[in-house]
């Protein structure tokens, strides 16, 4: 039996709607998270390894600022883009009082992360994503585990544990990258 | 909040490049919330593995003038891409209704290809591909 790619349990499409962010698997509340933001003056990082939900977590602070009546800018860096375009530059140039979410900051090279940081000191806020400690005060760690993989299999495939698969084996073998994990997931429903 | 439909004409689900598509939306909406109106989009998009693709073809708009009603549509449909599916992707086409003050929308899919059929990229892969003509995967 073939599967259609868009029919795999484990498509991106289904796993984007899946992982939105949950304060619970960190075993706090929105209202903790926010309460330590504040403290912060809205200026803090979430830190976490690859596939630790840095992004959901963005995404879902965006959802949370704007129902709280912030206005929200939002850049995103990788390792394919590694410095904001002449839009974005000028988007964060006449951003306001919006609060900056920065998705990937390790990317930019010392001097852009000056240049970014002093565009950004006008702002009501400034959150970031990056793998370590540093560059602004620490807001959030980000962590998984097998047993948050465990569940969102659970979630997207419900048959999948009678495939005899060890989930705490495509853990490590993803080095507890959930996203990887998920798509190694998807390539064994595809075989 | 809003309740949408979106229905295509004889609810036909599968069309030819180049044949219209035409259809109707219909909704029930909070005018003091839904004063800016609507939008029919047509567009592709990827599910499988890996990235996810978004292309909107093109959009009509909706005038939103009383809590309940009605507007048909039609779109000239292009010549592709077709719809098809394997086991890394597949391109689905489909249009959706979308009030503007609103996160929801309602959607149709549909299956753009020379036979009405999605290609299907296992039978390619093991030889079975039906001779299209004229048949374009990809813009």
């Amino acid at each position: 039996m073939k599967t259609r790619a868009c029919d795999n349990p484990f498509s991106n499409e289904r796993v984007d709607d899946l992982l939105f962010f949950e304060p619970e698997w960190l075993g706090v509340t929105w209202a903790d998270l926010m309460g330590r933001l504040e403290e912060l003056d809205y200026r803090g990082a979430v830190v976490g390894p690859h596939g630790s939900g840095k992004t959901t977590l963005l995404s879902a602070l965006r959802t949370k600022l704007e129902a709280e009546g912030f206005s929200v800018q939002r850049f995103f860096l990788n390792e394919e883009s590694r410095d904001l375009n002449e839009e974005d530059w000028r988007r964060l140039d006449t951003a306001g009082r919006a609060v900056i979410l920065l998705d990937g900051a390790e990317q930019f090279s010392w001097m852009k992360w000056r240049k970014f940081l002093r565009m950004a000191s006008p702002c009501r806020g400034l959150v970031i994503t990056q793998h370590k400690v540093g560059k602004l005060p620490l807001w959030l760690t980000t962590q998984t585990s097998v047993e948050m993989l465990q569940e969102f299999v659970q979630r997207l495939d419900p048959g999948f544990v009678n495939r005899g698969v060890s989930l705490a084996d495509l853990y490590q073998k993803s080095q507890g990258n959930v996203r990887e994990a998920l798509w190694l997931c998807y390539d064994i429903v595809a075989e | 909040m809003a309740e949408l439909g979106i229905k295509t004409e004889l609810d036909n689900l599968a069309y030819t490049p180049g044949e219209t598509l035409r259809g109707e939306v219909n909704w029930k909406v909070d005018l003091m919330k839904n004063s800016d109106g609507g939008e029919v989009r047509l567009f592709y998009y990827t599910s499988g593995k890996g990235d996810r693709d978004v292309e909107t073809v093109e959009t009509r708009g909706v005038q939103i003038h009383s809590e309940l009603g009605s507007q048909g549509f039609e779109f000239q449909l292009p010549n592709g891409p077709c719809s098809f599916s394997g086991k890394l992707v597949s391109l689905i086409w489909a249009v959706e209704f979308q009030v503007m003050e609103s996160d929801e929308t309602e959607r149709v899919e549909f299956v753009l290809s020379p036979d009405g059929k999605e290609v299907d990229l296992y039978a390619h892969a093991e030889g079975k591909m039906p001779s299209y003509t004229n048949l374009r995967i990809g813009k």
